[in-house]
């Protein structure tokens, strides 16, 4: 940036323009007043009249402030769960594995055969850490994984296999075979046309009906398919608007090259629409997470699960604001990350592309 | 390979094709079969798992006696009506919290999408951030929030606020006078419709000869009649009031908390996302649009109400309609706070007879046909505004 | 290649049918667990602490299960159920036993295909009103508004019983325990319906626990009782003689604490039997001898084990009630153990 000054200067005519037309001075007053207005309560009851540290058995009795103190005696259990106390540096060291393993795979310039091999060797690595049952690891059994780390699993996991799915969904539905395009149609619209709540009950409840015994998931391994299932939907019709933006040309080129099907697919095609498409993608992965916090209705405990096993606690009766905005502001925090990354890469490759031209 | 007979005598290419035809047929084939095996198998586990106790399976027990209430319903209910009756409650509770979230959510992205095109930049800032923290949090921390919000901070029905005479604020909901019934008003309504009737036939006929009605005779035309019906019968008019007996309010209308927090919930969330789409919607309008006002005189206010916001119309129509459908799924969720709309009868009735597979594809049966019928009704206007576009 | 395909599909499904109507008893041998469907949430009854353990009165008859079967109590696989999963659990096979204060009604019985053990816990379904409302009897409660658990049998009887009088109610769902009280503790409802012994428990919690009024006399009769399914008539026998076990070494006065002195010298023939010292009745019934020393070591017998979880011996001091003994004023017994 060499041009600063014209930046400043710029300061000064927004100001001025800010006050010259009627509209905007009288916008901004308002705005400002109703900031002054609603400021001072909301730093008072956050910061200066909260209760920061439990010192006694009723900390929070009679303070007119957050009691933050809530917050902090229920931290290990909103974020962590049921995972072993001394264990949960392994819920965090897999977790993070597990989120960089995600962020490389975000970034298109990562892409390769490396990443294949990383992944493998993260998955290994996560789920070691997660389960255990080596020597000097305890055994920690997937009923008590919770809190965020489930949250983040049901959201990689989910957006993840879900996006595999998609591929054939997608292929299958841009294919001239009728059988497939059908197949894949209904399956696309049925799912499209269904809350995922929905979904979600038919893999608790109805998966072990159907699966023959033994072969019944565990717990989240149930919501994980429901979850699957229901974004794979979403992001083929993602996928396919892709496949269909792409020129013809890049076909024809592949059919005078000679290239089979599944090359064609695979070398050429795909990977440009998924280029083209993971904006859209980003998208589904933000709702993906957000979507995760419904498992709490099939009574699993992901961290809009453990944050309401805290405010059951007897001792601790009716901080769930205190609890809502902890839990809020870390649903925030991710999803704005993945939002504010997804524009980054966009940004990128958009200015790439037209660079090219 | 069973092709290898024909393969001698044709050329490679037209062999490559039809071996790849009937590699095709095969595969298409193969995978019919595994459906169909996995849909046998299905049905083979389902009717296992039903069958032991002897029960049908099937939609036969809609007909049954459900013996649990409901709660707050558009339709009377009471224990010992059908389960079918109260799936239909369900349904209406789903409709009705799906129409006064699409109608407020609408309003609501409307202003801050003004707002973040406002020439103020506080304003324009405000209104990101709002966009920012609700799209951004899951919807049902939101309604879990509103609920128990709404259940703590709102006070005991004893000590209840109010602020006007008859009206209640309580954590049990909201009391408000309703008007009394009576004789006068189903002729009333009808003498409306009828009214409405008659100025569209007119609007049409006039059309033809290339001609207008006043505006203020058509509204004459619509209201005249259901004013004549009510003061013919004497102008009957009188307000149900609420009040405490025993041990709630009794009389007026009511708004529960559940379906405030649902209404509350959904309107917040949604409008974050209705905000974007208004927003690209406008901006979406070529710039030469409002320049080409501007230099015929026209003002800011002229040009948003008259030149940008019907051709917006036609931009978000498609996206509005997505988020209408998003919205009307997602009032789902109220399944966690209690508000009785389909999923929550489903699964009353699911541990009241165990009819597990029934019950879901209920659901989703009833969701796929709203959502169907609210993608058709704004296909149409759809092509309403795309034709206004002449 | 077709064909085969479809053969292999029909295999593994016609598999997958057989071996789930074989006996459930020597299944779990086979597979050296035993599945047991609970809450987590409710202590006393079935409660996951934080460390991950599980304690309560329905988590101890599983435990109790394991003893019988395997000698040890440890042997049990425990999953939280929902009230909508639970029915649909146990059908599936997800689970060997469902423990989870499930009320036995006929309909239960006959049509969904499962079959009750016990019953082990004889209440009913009471309410809990505030106090401020003034209310003191059923008949006061016409108009009220009241916090009902969804999918429980509480919601049913409810219904019937102001239809039955003629009075009208408005009921407030909840989707789990911890959601139904802190609705009804916010008043949110004039009363919460529920079987007095978790009404005690709620209000125990409560620090205005004075302010809220519990009525006794039932409304309904709600039996709880384990569930299992259908069709595994030695799995069923040995869980209901085991719960008439340990009634019996109440009545016998076997404890946790004198077991082994009585295995030991005891020279009452009935205690005997019991214990396994004599006879067979163990062993013919698929188990050990001295299955009933297994269990009573792991949760005592049956006064123990109610008042370990919920009475004098618990921080909840539910009475006995109809819980107790015959000989003590109960409705309790048991078949004789010949």
């Amino acid at each position: 940036m060499t041009r600063a000054a014209p930046i400043t200067s710029g300061f000064a005519d927004i100001v001025r323009s800010q006050l010259r037309s009627p509209l905007a001075a009288g916008l901004n007053l308002l705005v400002l007043l109703a900031f002054i207005a609603i400021l001072k309560p909301a730093l008072d009851w956050a910061v200066f009249d909260a209760v920061w540290r439990r010192e006694s058995g009723a900390a929070c009795d009679g303070a007119t402030g957050a009691c933050w103190a809530f917050i902090g005696d229920k931290m290990r259990l909103i974020l962590f769960g049921r995972f072993p106390g001394p264990e949960q540096w392994r819920a965090a060291a897999g977790t993070a594995v597990l989120v960089g393993l995600v962020m490389a795979s975000l970034t298109p310039s990562c892409w390769g055969r490396r990443l294949v091999w990383s992944w493998g060797a993260g998955l290994i690595l996560y789920f070691v850490l997660m389960a255990g049952g080596l020597p000097g690891l305890p055994k920690v059994s997937s009923a008590d994984w919770g809190g965020l780390p489930l949250t983040i699993l049901l959201t990689v996991f989910g957006s993840g296999l879900g996006l595999v799915l998609s591929v054939p969904v997608a292929l299958a539905r841009q294919s001239r075979l009728p059988v497939f395009r059908v197949a894949a149609t209904v399956y696309i619209e049925a799912v499209r046309g269904v809350p995922l709540i929905s979904v979600l009950f038919m893999a608790s409840i109805l998966l072990p009906v159907i699966l023959p015994e033994g072969l019944t998931p565990g717990g989240i391994g149930r919501a994980l398919t429901g979850i699957v299932i229901f974004f794979a939907a979403y992001m083929a019709e993602v996928l396919r608007g892709g496949l269909q933006s792409l020129p013809r040309g890049q076909y024809e080129a592949c059919a005078a090259l000679g290239l089979g099907y599944v090359a064609t697919m695979a070398k050429v095609i795909l990977p440009q629409a998924f280029v083209i498409v993971l904006p859209a993608i980003v998208n589904m992965v933000i709702s993906a997470l957000k979507g995760t916090s419904l498992v709490v209705i099939v009574a699993m405990m992901d961290l809009l699960g453990t944050t309401k096993a805290a405010l059951a606690d007897p001792d601790w009766i009716g901080f769930y604001v205190e609890a809502y905005v902890f839990a809020g502001i870390i649903y925030g925090v991710m999803c704005g990350g993945i939002s504010w990354y997804g524009r980054r890469i966009e940004h990128r490759f958009v200015s790439s592309r037209e660079h090219k031209k | 390979m069973r092709s290898g007979a024909l393969s001698g005598s044709l050329p490679f290419g037209a062999r490559l094709a039809g071996r790849m035809r009937q590699r095709e047929v095969q595969a298409q084939i193969v995978f019919c079969v595994l459906l169909a095996a996995l849909v046998w198998g299905f049905i083979q586990a389902a009717s296992g798992i039903e069958g032991r106790g002897g029960a049908q399976s099937g939609f036969g027990f809609l007909r049954e006696h459900a013996s649990f209430e409901l709660g707050e319903s558009l339709i009377p209910f009471q224990a010992g009506d059908t389960y079918f009756r109260a799936f239909l409650v369900g349904l209406l509770n789903t409709v009705k919290v799906a129409v006064c979230g699409i109608i407020l959510s609408t309003i609501l992205g409307l202003v801050i999408a003004l707002g973040q095109l406002s020439p103020s930049i506080l304003a324009a800032r405000l209104c990101r951030l709002y966009v920012e923290v609700f799209r951004n949090m899951p919807l049902l921390l939101q309604l879990i929030f509103w609920h128990t919000f709404l259940l703590r901070g709102l006070p005991a029905v004893r000590q209840a606020l109010s602020p006007v005479e008859g009206v209640y604020l309580t954590n049990r909901g909201l009391y408000v006078p309703a008007i009394a019934p009576d004789p006068a008003y189903l002729p009333m309504l009808l003498a409306l419709v009828a009214g409405l009737a008659l100025s569209i036939l007119l609007r049409h006929m006039a059309r033809q000869r290339d001609g207008v009605i006043a505006p203020k005779w058509r509204l004459a035309m619509i209201f005249g009649p259901p004013l004549a019906v009510f003061l013919a019968y004497g102008a009957p008019f009188s307000l149900d009031m609420p009040a405490l007996a025993g041990f709630n309010f009794k009389g007026g209308w009511t708004l529960t908390p559940e379906f405030a927090a649902m209404v509350i919930g959904l309107t917040l969330y949604t409008a974050a996302f209705n905000a974007e789409i208004i927003r690209a919607g406008i901006q979406g309008v070529a710039k030469g649009q409002t320049e080409a006002g501007l230099s015929l005189g026209l003002r800011r206010s002229q040009i948003m109400r008259l030149i940008v916001i019907p051709q917006t119309f036609r931009i978000i129509t498609p996206p509005m309609t997505n988020s209408y459908l998003s919205l009307t799924k997602e009032s789902s969720l109220a399944v966690a706070i209690g508000y009785p709309e389909v999923v929550r009868v489903a699964n009353i009735t699911l541990s009241e007879t165990n009819r597990s597979i029934e019950c879901i594809a209920l659901i989703m049966i009833i969701y796929l046909m709203l959502s169907l019928l609210i993608s058709a009704l704004l296909n149409v206007v759809n092509a309403r505004v795309q034709m206004q576009h002449r | 290649m077709r064909r085969r395909l479809l053969n292999v599909v029909a295999a593994v499904i016609g598999l997958a049918a057989t071996s789930a109507s074989a006996e459930l008893l020597d299944e779990i041998k086979a597979r050296g667990e035993l599945t047991c469907g609970t809450m987590d949430y409710l202590a006393g009854i079935g409660f996951l602490d934080d460390a991950g353990n599980w304690s309560g009165f329905d988590v101890d008859f599983c435990k109790a299960a394991s003893a019988a079967i395997f000698g040890t109590p440890d042997k049990v696989k425990f999953v939280a159920v929902t009230g909508a999963q639970k029915f649909p659990a146990l059908a599936s096979g997800e689970i060997d036993i469902l423990s989870r204060s499930v009320t036995a009604t006929i309909s239960r019985d006959t049509t969904l295909g499962f079959s009750y053990i016990g019953p082990n816990m004889m209440t009913g379904q009471g309410l809990m009103v505030h106090k401020s409302t003034g209310a003191t009897d059923y008949d006061q409660m016409d108009g009220a508004t009241i916090c009902v658990l969804a999918g429980t049998v509480t919601e049913r009887y409810l219904a019937d019983y102001f239809k039955a009088k003629g009075m009208s109610f408005t009921p407030v769902a909840a989707e789990n325990g911890d959601q139904l009280f802190s609705m009804y503790f916010d008043n949110r409802c004039d009363a919460v319906t529920m079987e007095p012994p978790y009404l005690a428990i709620r209000r125990q919690k409560m620090s205005t626990a004075e302010e809220h009024v519990i009525f006794e006399d039932v409304i309904a009769k709600s039996y709880e009782a384990p569930m299992i399914r259908e069709g595994s008539p030695r799995f069923y026998k040995l869980l209901q003689w085991m719960h008439y076990g340990m009634v019996t070494a109440e009545e016998l006065g076997v404890t946790k604490a004198n077991v082994d002195e009585m295995v030991a010298s005891s020279t009452d023939p009935r205690v005997q039997r019991l214990l396994g010292v004599e006879g067979t009745i163990g062993a013919d019934m698929g188990t050990t001898n001295d299955w009933m020393v297994n269990v009573i070591k792991a949760v005592g017998n049956y006064g123990e084990f109610y008042d370990n979880n919920l009475g004098a011996n618990s921080p909840l001091q539910v009475p006995r009630g109809l819980n107790a003994l015959l000989r003590d004023g109960g409705a309790l017994t048991a078949p004789g153990w010949q």
